[in-house]
C-alpha cells in the first residue's frame, strides 16, 4: 500500500471516528469557546453559560449517539478508542454529571467571576479526559486518558487561590498522582513489551497464546508485575487501599465542589477503564463485526510448534486488521524470534498486495482473495526465506484454509484461547477482590470519629469504590466463560455508578451549600438542621441511608445487585466482607443525621437557614434527591439500560 | 379510565398523597385544618373501595351456589421492583455455569403487583369506611391538639400501608407493609410521647410485635427457598407459566404443592408456623396479645382504627389469605384454632374484672380476633368465610364501641375508669344508643351483626367437630371452650356498659362542668357504625357467597365438609348465652350492686378474681419469665463484659475504632510516606504474586 | 551483540532509571526535587519502551515515548506552578512542611529540620551590560539596584 494510500486510509477513518466523537468534540469545544470568550468579550459573556451551554449540546450527543451507535460496537481513532454502548453508558453519566455540575457550581458559587473560564476549562478538560478513559482500547490511550483526567484536576483541587489549604491539598494531589503515573506507566511499558502489543484486545489474544504454550512462562510473571503496576495507576484514581491516602486530605483541602467531581465522575470514568483493562487482559474478542463481514482469519502454523492465532478483520466498519502472533520466548532454543506484527491499519478499500519492509523477517505479505476489503499480513519467521511467490501462494493456501475452518472453528478458537485464560482471569479477579475487601474495609473504618463531614465523606468515597471493585470482581471470573453472566454483572457496576452520582454528588451539594451559609464542614455544625431547614435535612438524611443502601432507597438496589454478583460468582469471603461493610458503615453515616435532627445546637452556634422550596438551590437538592428515592422504587428500567450499556462488551 | 385497576391504584394512593400532603403542609399552612387532606382522601379513597366492590361484584356470576366456580381475580402489574436472576439462569450460555450454580438458587424477583378479589375488596372498603368514620371523629376528638397535623399524618399513611398490605400480590411487599402498619401504630400508640406510659407502650408494642415480625420474616424467607417465588400469583410468560406462584392456578388445580419439590409437608407446616408467629404478633393473640392493652394509650380514633378494626385484624386476613399454605400442611391450622380458641377464653376471662373502659374493650378485641383465628383454624370454606365475616362486623361494632368509649372519655376529661363514672345515659344520650347497639352486637345478640357472625364462626367449628374423626374430639372441646368465651363476652361487655350508663350519675372531677355529649363529627360516624352493628348481620348470605369467589379460597380440598346451613341448635345456644350473659350483668350491676362487692370479697379471697384482675398475671409471668432471666444474663454479661472490657458488647464500635487505632496514625499528612506506603503496597502485592 | 542481549542491556538501564528515581522520589524533601525523579522514572519508562519497540520493530514504543515527553511536560509544568503558589506562601520547597491536612489528634511529623537559613544578605547577580550602555533613568535606578 502506497503512502498515499495510506494517508487517504487515514483520512477516511479520522472522519469516520470523529462522527463518533461528538460529545468529546463539544467538549473540545466548549473548553475553547471558554477561553476565547473571555481573551475576546471579556465578561460580557458568562463563562458559567458557555460551559452549560456546551456540557448540554455534549449530553445531548451523548444520547443521540445512544441511538446512533447501539449494536455495534466501533474502534475509532485507528484503534485507540472502541465505541461501543458501555462508552456512550458512561458518556452520557459523565456529561449529565457535567451538565449537573456546572449547575451546581454556578448556584454555589465557588468559580467567581474570573475564575469561572479558569474553573470549567479544567472541569471540563478533565472530563474530556474521563470520557477518553472509558473509551480506551490502547494502552496509549490509557496512559494519556488517565493524565487528561488527572491532571486539571490537581489544579482543580487548589481552585481556591486564597487558601494556602487548598494549595497543599493540590500539591499533594500532583506529587502522588505523578508517581503513580510513574509507576503505572513502567507497568504499561511491561505488559506492552512482553505481549508486543498495545492494543487492548490483542493483550488477550497474546496472553491466551503464552498461556497455551508454557502456563508457567516467566513470562507471565513480568506480566503479572506489569499488571500490578498498571493496577497501581487505577487504584490511585479509584482512592482504593493503600493507594488512597491523597484522598482525604485532598476532600478536606480541597472545596466540597472539587470533592463531589473527584468522587463521582472520577471514579466512574476510572472504574469503567479498570473494566476495558481486565477485559482486554482476561478476554479474546471476537469482533461481531467478524462473523458477519467476509473476511478470513488466518490460522498460522509457525516452527512446528501448534499455535493459533486469532487474526480478524474486521468488517466494513472497521477495517482493521490485527494478526496477534504468539510471543515466543526470546531465548528460545533456534534464537529466532517470531516476530509479532500488528498493524493497525486503516481502511482498505482497495485489495492490493502489500510490502511491508520488515527488518526481521522480510517481507509479508497480505493477498487479496477475492478483491473485496480484506488485507492480510503473515507473520513469517526469520528463516523461512521464501520467495515472494510462494509466500504469496502460500498465504493464500492459509486464507483458503481458514474460510474453510468456517465461523465454528473461530468461535471454538476464541473458546480455547478464553479458556487459557482462566488462570488471568483468576489473578485479575483476585487482585481486584483483595484490594476491593481492603479498600471497603479501610473506608469504613477510618470514617468512624472522622469531625469534618469532607473528610467522612471522602472515606466514604474510598468504601463506595471498594463495593464498585467489587461487582468487578464478581464479573471477572465470568468473562470469557458466560458472556451474559458476565454482562449481568458489570451492569450491576454500571447500576451503581449511576445511582452513586446522585447520592454522593447530592450529599456534596449540600455540603457546599451549606458551607456558603455557616462557612463551616464540621458536622457537629449540622445541629438542629431538622428544625430550621427540615426538607434539607430530610434530603440528607435520605441520601446518607441510601449511601448506607438501605431499602426502599437507591443505594439497596445498587447494592443488592453487586452482592448478587458476587453471590453468582461464588466469591462468598468477598459477600461476608461487603455485607459486614454495610453494618459498619451504618454507624458514621447515622452519625451525621443524629447530629441533624436531634443533637441541639450549641449556645451562639449558626443553624443553617436552606427552604428547600423557596430558591434554586433547594429545588436543586431536591430533585436530585428524588431520583435517589425513585430509583430505589422502580430500579428495573435503569438495570435495563444498563444491562444494554454491557450487552457490547463482551461480543 | 374506570377500570377496575384505576380504583386499585387510586386506593392506596389518594391516602398516601393526603399523608404527603399534611407532611408537607401541616406545620406550616394547614394547622387546624390538616384534617382536610385526609379525610377527603380516605374518604375518596372509600368511594373507589365501594366500586371496586361493586365491580368485582358484578364479575360474579351469581350461581348462587356457595363458592361457585368462577374466580374473580385481577392483577395489576405495576412494575418489577428486583429482578436478580439466579446463576443458573445463565446456564444455557455455558455448561461450565450449571455445575457451579447451587441447585437451590431461584431467581429473586420481586413485582410490585396489586391484586383484587373478592377477599381484598371487601378488606379495602371495610378498612376505608373504618378509616373515613375515625378521620371525621378525630377532627372532634384530637381538635386542639398541638400535633394535630401529625394525627392526620400518620393515620393517612396507615390507612395507605394498610390498603397496600390487603392489595399487594407478593409476599415480601406484604412484609414491607406489614412493618410499615407496624411503625403506624407505634407512632399512634406514642403519639402524645411525652406521656411516659403511652412511650412505653409504643415501646412495648414495638418490640413484642418484633417477635412475631420476626417469625413471619423467617416465614417469608423459608416460602422463598421452597418454593422459589415470593407471589402469589404465577409468573407468565406469553400465557405460559414460567414460575407457579404461591397462590397461583398450578396451585389452587393441584390443591397442594406436589409441583414444588421441595415443599414437603413439614417444611409447609413450619412455613405456616412461622407465618402464625407474625399473626400473632401483629393480632394479639396469645402468648403475644401482651402488647394491644397497653396500645391504649394512644388516642382513642387510634385505638378504633387500628387496634380493634383494621390493623389487628391483619393477621386474620395473612392467615385467611394463606389458606392454601395452611390447608396443605395440615397440621397448622389445629394450631392456629387452639391459639385462637385459648386466647378468645384467656382474654375473656381477663375482661371481666377490668376496670379501664379501653382496655376492657381491647381484652374484648384480642378476644374477638381469637374467636376469627378459631374459625380460621377449621381450615374449612365455612370456616374461612366464617372468620372473615367475624372480622368485617366486628370491625363495625368493634370502631363503634371504641368510638363510643372515647366519646365518653372526651367527655369525661380524659377519665376512663369505669368505676369513677356512671349513669352517663342521660347526659350522653347518642353515645349511650350507639355503645348500646355495639355492646348487643358484641354480645351476640339476635338479630345483631355479632350474633350473625359469631353465630357462623361457632357452626363452622361444630361442622369441624363432626368432621374428621381424628380431630373430632379436640373441635367438640374448642366448641364448648368458645361458648365461654362467648359467656365472658355477654357479661363483661354490659358490665361495661351498665357501670357507664346506669346507675348513679356520677361524674369526675376531671369533666368539669362540661360533661356533655360530643360535637357532631364525633356523633355522626358514631351512629353510622351503631346502624352497622345492628345490620350489617344481614350481609351474612351474600357475603360467603361473594368471598367464596376468592380465587385462594375455591379450591377443592377446602369444600370437605357440606356446609349444613343454619345450624339451629348452635344458634338458640347462642341466643341462650347471651341472655344469660346479660342478665349476670344487669343482675349483678343493675338489680343488686351490693351483690358485687360481696361476690368481689369473696372472690377476692379465691385466686380466680386475682387471676382475672391481673391480667392472668402475663405481664409477670413475662417479667419473671423472659424479662428476669434475660436480665440476669445481661449481668453476666455485663460481669462478662466488665472482665473482657468492651470485648464482646461493643465489639461493632471497638474493632473499628482499634482499626482506626492503627490505621489512623498512617494518614499523617505528609506525602513522603504516602509515597511510600504506594510502594510498599506494591511491593506487598508483589510478595503475594511471588508467592 | 544480538537483539535479546540488546534489549536486555536497553531494560536494565531503563529498570535502572525507574528505580533510581523512584528512590529518589521517596527520599527527597524537596519538592522540585520529587519531580525530577518523578521525570526520571518516566525516562526510564522511555528507555524501556524504546527498546521495546525496537525489539518488536514496531513504532509503538517510540510513540509512546512522544506522548509520555509530551503529558510529562504538563505534568511538570502544573506540579511547577503549584509549588511556586506554596512557596509563595511558605517560602519553603520542604514536603514536610504541608502536612497541615491529616488525621484529628495525630501528632505532627517532624523529621531532621532544616539547617537555620543562613543569615548572609543576599546577593544577586549582576548582569554584564553589553554594548554601549544606555542611559540611566535616576529615578528608575533609585529602586532598581540591580539587574
Amino acid at each position: 500500500m502506497g503512502f498515499h494510500e495510506q494517508i487517504d486510509a487515514l483520512i477516511d477513518d479520522t472522519q469516520r471516528s470523529l462522527a463518533l466523537f461528538g460529545p468529546e468534540l463539544a467538549l473540545c469545544g466548549t473548553i475553547i469557546l471558554l477561553l476565547l470568550c473571555r481573551l475576546v468579550i471579556g465578561d460580557r459573556l458568562s463563562s458559567t453559560l458557555v460551559a452549560f451551554a456546551g456540557t448540554v449540546v455534549g449530553l445531548v450527543a451523548a444520547l443521540f449517539s445512544w441511538s446512533q451507535v447501539a449494536g455495534t460496537s466501533q474502534e475509532a481513532f485507528t484503534g485507540m478508542l472502541v465505541i461501543d454502548s458501555f462508552t456512550i453508558y458512561f458518556r452520557i453519566f459523565l456529561l449529565a454529571f457535567a451538565v449537573l455540575f456546572v449547575v451546581f457550581t454556578w448556584r454555589s458559587g465557588i468559580p467567581d467571576r474570573e475564575d469561572a473560564a479558569d474553573f470549567y476549562t479544567l472541569a471540563l478538560g478533565s472530563l474530556l479526559g474521563m470520557c477518553l478513559m472509558v473509551a480506551a482500547n490502547h494502552l496509549l490511550m490509557v496512559f494519556m486518558a488517565f493524565e487528561m483526567a488527572s491532571v486539571p484536576s490537581y489544579v482543580l483541587a487548589g481552585i481556591l487561590k486564597g487558601r494556602r489549604k487548598s494549595s497543599e491539598a493540590a500539591l499533594k494531589f500532583a506529587v502522588y498522582g505523578a508517581g503513580a503515573a510513574g509507576i503505572m506507566l513502567y507497568g504499561i511499558s511491561l505488559i506492552a513489551g512482553v505481549t508486543g502489543t498495545v492494543h487492548l484486545p490483542s493483550i488477550g489474544a497474546s496472553l491466551a497464546n503464552t498461556m497455551a504454550a508454557d502456563p508457567s512462562s516467566s513470562v507471565l510473571w513480568v506480566l503479572g508485575l506489569g499488571g500490578l503496576m498498571v493496577m497501581v495507576g487505577l487504584a490511585f484514581k479509584l482512592s482504593a487501599v493503600p493507594f488512597h491516602f491523597w484522598a482525604p486530605d485532598v476532600f478536606e483541602g480541597a472545596a466540597a465542589e472539587v470533592g463531589g467531581f473527584l468522587s463521582v465522575a472520577s471514579k466512574a470514568a476510572a472504574i469503567a477503564l479498570l473494566v476495558r483493562v481486565a477485559i482486554g487482559f482476561g478476554f479474546v474478542q471476537e469482533a461481531s463485526a467478524w462473523v458477519d463481514a467476509e473476511d478470513q482469519s488466518v490460522v498460522q502454523t509457525t516452527n512446528g510448534v501448534d499455535q493459533t492465532s486469532i487474526a480478524s478483520a474486521s468488517g466494513e466498519t472497521t477495517s482493521q486488521i490485527f494478526i496477534a502472533a504468539r510471543i515466543q520466548d526470546g531465548n528460545s532454543a533456534s534464537g529466532q524470534n517470531s516476530q509479532d506484527v500488528q498493524t493497525t491499519g486503516a481502511d482498505h478499500q482497495q485489495g492490493t498486495d502489500q510490502q511491508d519492509t520488515d527488518q526481521q523477517s522480510g517481507d509479508q505479505q497480505g493477498t487479496d482473495q477475492q478483491g473485496a476489503d480484506q488485507q492480510t499480513e503473515l507473520t513469517q519467521p526469520d528463516e523461512s526465506q521464501l520467495s515472494p511467490e510462494q509466500q504469496a501462494a502460500e498465504a493464500e493456501r492459509l486464507a483458503e484454509e481458514a474460510r474453510a475452518l468456517g465461523i465454528a472453528q473461530r468461535r471454538e478458537a476464541q473458546e480455547v484461547a478464553n479458556e487459557s485464560l482462566g488462570p488471568v482471569r483468576t489473578y485479575i479477579s483476585y487482585l481486584v477482590g483483595f484490594l476491593a475487601a481492603i479498600t471497603c474495609t479501610f473506608g469504613n473504618m477510618a470514617a468512624y470519629g472522622q469531625s469534618n463531614i469532607k473528610r467522612l465523606l471522602a472515606y466514604s468515597t474510598i468504601a463506595h469504590a471498594g463495593y464498585m471493585m467489587f461487582a468487578v470482581a464478581g464479573a471477572i471470573p465470568s468473562i470469557g466463560t458466560s458472556t451474559t453472566l458476565a454482562q449481568d454483572h458489570i451492569s450491576a457496576l454500571a447500576v451503581y455508578v449511576a445511582v452513586y452520582l446522585f447520592m454522593n454528588f447530592t450529599a456534596f451539594a449540600i455540603i457546599a451549600f451549606l458551607r456558603n451559609q455557616t462557612g463551616s464542614e464540621e458536622i457537629s455544625s449540622y445541629a438542629g438542621l431538622i428544625r430550621t431547614s427540615p426538607g434539607l435535612a430530610v434530603c440528607f438524611s435520605l441520601l446518607l441511608m441510601s449511601l448506607i443502601g438501605l431499602p426502599p432507597l437507591a443505594g439497596f438496589a445498587a447494592k443488592l445487585l453487586v452482592f448478587s454478583a458476587l453471590a453468582d460468582s461464588g466469591l462468598w469471603v468477598l459477600l461476608i466482607v461487603g455485607a459486614l461493610n454495610t453494618v459498619i458503615s451504618l454507624f458514621y453515616y447515622l452519625r451525621v443525621i443524629k447530629a441533624m435532627c436531634l443533637d441541639v445546637p450549641e449556645e451562639g452556634q449558626q443553624v443553617a437557614v436552606f427552604p428547600i422550596w423557596k430558591n434554586i438551590d433547594g429545588w436543586f437538592i431536591f430533585l436530585l434527591t428524588l431520583p435517589v428515592v425513585v430509583l430505589g422504587l422502580f430500579w428495573g428500567p435503569l438495570r435495563e439500560w444498563a444491562l444494554a450499556a454491557c450487552s457490547q462488551l463482551l461480543s | 379510565m374506570f377500570e377496575l385497576t384505576t380504583w386499585m391504584v387510586l386506593i392506596p394512593a389518594l391516602p398516601l398523597a393526603a399523608a404527603l400532603l399534611t407532611a408537607a403542609l401541616g406545620p406550616r399552612l394547614l394547622k387546624n385544618k390538616s384534617h382536610l387532606p385526609a379525610v377527603l382522601c380516605i374518604a375518596a379513597s372509600f368511594v373507589c373501595a365501594s366500586i371496586l366492590l361493586w365491580q368485582v361484584y358484578q364479575q360474579t356470576d351469581d350461581d348462587g351456589v356457595p363458592g361457585g366456580s368462577s374466580r374473580v381475580e385481577k392483577r395489576l402489574d405495576l412494575w418489577t421492583w428486583a429482578a436478580v436472576p439466579a446463576a443458573m439462569t445463565h446456564s444455557g450460555d455455558s455448561a461450565t455455569d450449571a455445575t457451579t450454580a447451587e441447585d437451590s438458587s431461584f431467581d429473586f424477583v420481586i413485582d410490585v403487583t396489586l391484586r383484587t378479589d373478592p377477599l381484598s375488596a371487601i378488606m379495602l372498603v371495610m378498612v376505608t369506611f373504618v378509616a373515613t368514620l375515625v378521620a371525621v371523629y378525630s377532627i372532634g376528638y384530637m381538635n386542639d391538639d398541638p400535633g394535630y397535623w401529625r394525627f392526620f399524618t400518620y393515620v393517612s399513611l396507615f390507612v395507605f400501608s394498610m390498603t397496600m398490605l390487603v392489595s399487594v400480590s407478593n409476599f415480601a411487599l406484604l412484609y414491607v407493609f406489614w412493618e410499615a402498619v407496624g411503625v403506624c401504630s407505634y407512632l399512634l400508640i406514642g403519639f402524645w410521647y411525652q406521656k411516659p406510659e403511652a412511650s412505653a407502650a409504643g415501646m412495648k408494642a414495638f418490640l413484642v410485635n418484633r417477635v412475631g415480625d420476626f417469625g413471619f420474616a423467617l416465614g417469608v424467607f423459608l416460602i422463598w427457598t421452597t418454593l422459589g417465588t415470593l407471589n402469589f400469583h404465577d409468573t407468565e410468560v406469553d400465557g405460559v407459566i414460567t414460575q407457579p406462584g404461591v397462590f397461583g392456578q398450578q396451585v389452587l388445580s393441584d390443591g397442594d404443592y406436589s409441583s414444588f419439590p421441595l415443599a414437603t409437608a413439614g417444611v409447609l407446616t413450619a412455613i405456616c408456623l412461622l407465618l402464625f408467629v407474625g399473626a400473632c404478633g401483629k393480632s394479639a393473640q396469645w402468648p403475644l396479645h401482651v402488647w394491644l392493652p397497653d396500645a391504649m394509650e394512644g388516642p382513642t380514633p387510634v385505638s378504633a382504627l387500628i387496634h380493634a378494626a383494621t390493623m389487628v385484624t391483619a393477621g386474620v386476613y395473612m392467615v385467611a389469605r394463606c389458606t392454601p399454605l395452611f390447608v396443605a400442611s395440615g397440621a397448622a391450622p389445629i394450631v392456629v384454632a387452639c391459639i385462637g380458641c385459648l386466647t378468645a377464653i384467656m382474654a375473656g376471662f381477663i375482661a371481666i374484672t377490668q376496670t379501664d373502659l379501653k382496655r376492657i374493650l381491647a381484652y374484648s378485641t384480642v378476644s374477638q380476633l381469637g374467636f376469627m383465628f378459631l374459625a380460621l383454624g377449621t381450615a374449612s370454606l365455612a370456616g374461612v368465610v366464617a372468620g372473615m365475616f367475624h372480622l368485617f362486623t366486628h370491625a363495625f361494632f368493634k370502631a363503634c364501641l371504641f368510638l363510643g368509649a372515647g366519646s365518653v372519655m372526651h367527655a369525661m376529661g380524659g377519665v376512663i375508669d369505669i368505676r369513677r363514672f356512671g349513669g352517663l345515659r342521660k347526659l350522653m344520650p347518642v353515645t349511650h344508643a350507639t355503645f348500646l347497639l355495639g355492646c348487643l352486637a358484641l354480645a351476640g345478640v339476635i338479630p345483631f351483626a355479632g350474633f350473625w357472625s359469631k353465630d357462623a364462626v361457632l357452626a363452622a367449628v361444630h361442622d369441624a367437630a363432626h368432621g374428621d374423626p381424628s380431630t373430632n374430639a379436640l373441635f367438640t372441646t374448642l366448641y364448648w371452650l368458645a361458648w365461654a368465651a362467648a359467656l365472658c363476652t355477654a357479661f363483661y361487655t354490659f358490665r361495661a356498659f351498665f357501670q357507664t350508663f346506669y346507675g348513679e350519675e356520677e361524674i369526675p372531677e376531671e369533666a368539669g362542668h362540661h360533661a356533655h355529649e360530643s360535637p357532631s363529627t364525633m356523633t355522626i360516624p358514631l351512629m353510622l357504625l351503631g346502624f352497622l352493628a345492628l345490620a350489617a348481620g344481614a350481609l351474612g348470605p351474600w357475603f360467603s357467597n361473594f368471598l367464596a369467589h376468592t380465587p385462594s379460597l375455591s379450591m377443592e380440598r377446602l369444600r370437605g365438609a357440606e356446609h349444613a346451613g343454619f345450624h339451629w341448635d348452635v344458634a338458640i345456644i347462642g341466643t341462650v348465652i347471651s341472655v344469660v350473659g346479660i342478665g349476670a350483668a344487669a343482675f349483678m350491676y343493675l338489680r343488686s350492686p351490693g351483690t358485687v362487692s360481696a361476690l368481689t370479697d369473696t372472690m377476692k379471697a379465691a385466686w380466680l378474681y386475682q387471676l382475672s384482675y391481673g391480667k392472668l398475671f402475663f405481664d409477670q409471668l413475662y417479667s419473671v419469665f423472659i424479662i428476669w432471666p434475660l436480665k440476669i444474663l445481661a449481668h453476666i454479661f455485663y460481669v462478662l463484659d466488665m472482665l473482657l472490657i468492651d470485648g464482646l458488647v461493643n465489639l461493632c464500635g471497638w474493632l473499628p475504632r482499634v482499626f482506626g487505632a492503627v490505621l489512623r496514625p498512617m494518614q499523617i499528612g505528609l506525602v513522603q510516606f504516602y509515597a511510600l506506603a504506594m510502594v510498599l503496597g506494591l511491593l506487598v502485592l508483589i510478595g503475594i504474586l511471588l508467592r | 551483540m544480538n537483539e535479546v542481549s540488546l534489549l536486555h542491556g536497553f531494560l536494565t538501564i531503563g529498570a535502572l532509571l525507574f528505580g533510581i528515581g523512584l528512590i529518589g522520589f521517596l527520599s527527597r524533601r524537596n519538592m522540585i526535587v520529587m519531580f525530577l525523579a518523578v521525570e526520571m522514572m518516566i525516562q526510564g519508562v522511555s528507555v524501556s519502551f524504546v527498546a521495546w519497540g525496537r525489539y518488536h520493530n514496531n513504532w509503538d514504543g517510540q510513540v509512546m515515548v512522544i506522548v509520555m515527553l509530551a503529558v510529562a511536560a504538563c505534568e511538570a509544568a502544573i506540579a511547577m506552578a503549584l509549588i511556586l503558589m506554596v512557596f509563595e506562601r511558605s517560602g519553603k520547597l520542604d514536603i514536610a512542611v504541608h502536612q497541615r491536612y491529616r488525621e484529628d489528634n495525630q501528632p505532627e511529623y517532624v523529621d531532621r529540620d532544616l539547617p537555620p537559613p543562613e543569615d548572609k544578605a543576599q546577593v544577586w547577580p549582576n548582569l554584564t551590560p553589553a554594548g554601549v550602555e544606555p542611559e540611566h533613568d535616576p529615578e528608575e535606578t533609585a529602586y532598581r539596584s540591580h539587574v
